[in-house]
């Protein structure tokens, strides 16, 4: 397997070299320092692509899939290269991918969270080569996207994706200013208690699949000072902080609808829409196209955005670009990842798409901000947000476990230790079956 | 003598026109049914996990089966399964047959209500579980609502894991019982005239004819049905998976949620050819007998 990577590397590694070359006739800027600006400028090759198509598997449903559809245009129209998308529910990516993977040159590029690349990682194109060769601009990341980005398989040198989007969830308060949200948990807790009665509820959860709960289950474990793994990979879940965030979410349920259980992530967001609950933690895309919208909402202008008390580390993601190392088109496909995620595509992506860029310089841009003014008090959420079981394989498995706990800890069905402990059983017989070889970094 | 080997050999020539008409029907047969059937056997004695950059296909004999065995999710997702199956065929046959009492009467509006009862048949179980679920809806949902109305407590049927699974098999009886209504009602209209009226001649009261008449013949009719909805609930899956996702508390998840979850979703392909022949296994021992028992009382 490891051969195969370093024979493709080499492949991609002339392509880029090529594609250096190329980019040199056509006008492209060169990499190194201060390739921000000169990045910013870069164009397409007119008719460089002329006759290429490109597949790309990308996940269905996002606030991403109309402007992909408008950028595959232009870059069409630029290169004369077609991009053919394969949108997929969330739930279908991974065997899809693995569909992708055994009709080997079947798709070209593949457009989804970062954490599916800690299983499907060997059969990817290491696009730091080509970063480096093409000057593609990495300087406006947010750091956590840099950091959590790199390195996926061990080897710190790597990276695998382009990223488009990074989200950590909102949480969303029913005040009118960022002075009336609570500033501690016992703040917290007397907040959501006031604010329920009479048909309204102080907090708004979607339980109906468990592994959403670690929306609310995660910031609540860091924040009180734990976190899941050991560096060698030993589940920390049912610490004694663990047991403490379980049994804090436990008694801020009695603050929820008693039907959370069979909500979903739409079903809360419309909870708070109709100011039928006070907070809302949720990823922004269920929530934030709609917030001012008055067909759509009743808190028009009375909510704010701002981080759990604290500001602890809650759950991080990104969703990335990455091109298939058997892919026959890994030149276009590089052009074409390098376009949509690229510094003009990023303050399009916010202001015309409402989606949350993974570069920090267009949560900056004057016209976002003005936009969506929200987004100063969210970026600190952003910056201390940690990707979950970061590198392991079976990340999905030990995500849903832990989710299946605090569903039964919250519910009562359990007791927090228990669920937990049960949980870590699970991870530990999870976690053998495929430990990497290199130590877990939180 | 010559005559005798002109037919062997006639005989031996359409065998093999036989055998060469059902080839490509056996080809296809062996690659997409048996072939797959008899790899997943092979692939359920391994530790499998193609997804995965470290792991390699190893032979791990019938570990698959006995980690199984010892997991009390796994035991308690048969225990569901079972009464999910048990108790909506049981309800099933009880109001199909109710039904169908009404479907071969001669009421006025006996067309309206056929339609009527035909209906939920049409509907995907997809959106079946979309449109319970907005039904049920805990806050938003009509019913809580009328019941809100009349001063009736609301109810959290979906999501309490106490009453999650009876939510599930209503939404279940309520799309299926259709199919024993009709099966049933065939079964009536194909009562032998001649013996209703004997009973009805003999003084038969209505509920006695039911019993003692009406109710043995049916027998076949019964059996049909029982077997094609037993056979067909054990595989419920799209319903619940749209409903309830398998909770609260994995109070709904059924073995073939668990299937499907270590199939497509972690890729652990040994344990999920183990439980799919574990599953195969125990719907063969409750249908077998069902079948069996049909054939009988048919030919009788």
């Amino acid at each position: 397997m490891t051969s195969d990577v370093n024979i493709t590397r080499r492949t991609v590694l002339k392509a880029a070299a090529a594609a250096g070359g190329l980019a040199l006739v056509g006008g492209w800027s060169g990499g190194g320092a201060g390739a921000v600006s000169r990045a910013a400028r870069r164009t397409l090759r007119p008719g460089a692509f002329e006759g290429v198509t490109l597949r790309m598997i990308a996940q269905s449903g996002t606030a991403y899939e109309p402007a992909l559809l408008a950028w595959a245009d232009e870059f069409k129209e630029a290169t004369g290269a077609t991009v053919e998308f394969d949108w997929t529910p969330w739930e279908s990516l991974l065997p899809k991918v693995q569909t992708a993977m055994t009709a080997p040159g079947s798709v070209d590029l593949f457009l989804s969270d970062i954490e599916f690349q800690y299983s499907v990682y060997p059969e990817l194109v290491d696009l730091a080569p080509l970063i480096e060769e093409s000057g593609y601009d990495t300087a406006g990341w947010f750091n956590s996207v840099r950091d959590y980005g790199a390195g996926i398989g061990g080897d710190p040198a790597t990276r695998w994706g382009l990223p488009l989007t990074a989200a950590t969830p909102i949480v969303l308060y029913r005040v009118s200013s960022a002075g009336d949200v609570p500033a501690t948990w016992e703040d917290f807790d007397a907040f959501i208690e006031a604010q329920t009665g009479d048909g309204k509820y102080g907090l708004a959860c979607a339980g109906l699949v468990p592994a959403a709960l670690l929306k609310q289950f995660l910031p609540r474990l860091r924040g009180l000072g734990g976190t899941i793994l050991s560096p060698e990979w030993e589940p920390l879940i049912n610490s004694a902080e663990g047991v403490a965030a379980l049994e804090m979410l436990r008694s801020q349920a009695e603050f929820m609808a008693p039907g959370y259980l069979s909500w979903d992530d739409a079903a809360a967001a419309q909870a708070f829409l109709n100011g039928d609950a006070a907070v809302l933690e949720t990823w922004s895309s269920f929530i934030m196209p709609k917030i001012d919208d008055p067909a759509a909402s009743k808190v028009v202008g009375e909510w704010t955005v701002a981080p759990l008390p604290g500001n602890p580390a809650g759950h991080f993601t990104q969703h990335n670009a990455i091109i298939f190392n058997d892919s026959s088109n890994q030149e276009a496909a590089f052009e074409f990842a390098s376009f949509i995620t690229g510094p003009e595509k990023a303050v399009e992506l916010m202001l015309d798409y409402r989606e949350d860029s993974a570069r920090e310089t267009a949560w900056q841009d004057e016209a976002v901000l003005a936009d969506r003014p929200y987004l100063s008090s969210l970026a600190p959420a952003l910056d201390v947000a940690k990707p979950f079981a970061r590198g392991l394989p079976s990340w999905l498995e030990i995500f849903l476990a832990l989710g299946d706990a605090v569903q039964a800890g919250m519910s009562g069905a359990t007791e927090p230790q228990a669920a937990l402990d049960e949980a870590a059983d699970k991870w530990r017989e999870i976690i053998d079956r495929d430990k990497p070889d290199f130590p877990y970094v939180d | 003598m010559a005559l005798t080997r002109r037919r062997r050999r006639r005989s031996q020539s359409e065998k093999i026109t036989y055998l060469l008409l059902l080839a490509p029907a056996a080809v296809v047969l062996v690659t997409t049914t048996v072939y797959p059937i008899l790899n997943s056997l092979w692939i359920s004695f391994r530790s499998w996990n193609p997804m995965s950059p470290t792991r390699t296909s190893d032979f791990v004999g019938v570990e698959n089966y006995l980690d199984l065995f010892g997991a009390p999710y796994f035991r308690a997702s048969i225990m569901r399964t079972i009464v999910f199956v048990a108790a909506s065929v049981s309800i099933e046959l009880i109001l199909g047959f109710g039904v169908a009492l009404v479907l071969v009467s001669s009421l006025r509006a006996i067309g309206i209500i056929r339609t009527a009862v035909i209906a939920p048949l049409v509907a995907t179980p997809v959106v079946v579980g979309i449109l319970w679920g907005q039904l049920l809806n805990t806050e938003y949902g009509p019913v809580n609502y009328f019941l809100d109305r009349v001063g009736l407590p609301r109810q959290q049927l979906l999501a309490d894991p106490d009453t999650a699974m009876i939510g599930v098999i209503l939404v279940q009886v309520w799309q299926y019982m259709p199919v024993t209504a009709l099966i049933l009602a065939a079964g009536l209209l194909s009562r032998p005239a001649e013996v209703m009226e004997a009973a009805r001649v003999d003084g038969a009261t209505g509920l006695q004819s039911l019993w003692y008449v009406t109710l043995p013949l049916m027998r076949p009719a019964f059996a049909t049905a029982l077997v094609i909805r037993v056979v067909d609930a054990f595989k419920i899956f799209d319903v619940i998976l749209v409903l309830t996702q398998g909770g609260p508390v994995n109070a709904t998840k059924v073995v073939s949620m668990y299937i499907y979850e270590d199939g497509l979703k972690f890729f652990e392909l040994g344990r999920a050819s183990a439980m799919s022949w574990i599953f195969l296994i125990l719907v063969g021992a409750v249908s077998f007998p069902l079948v069996r028992r049909f054939f009988r009382s048919v030919r009788r």
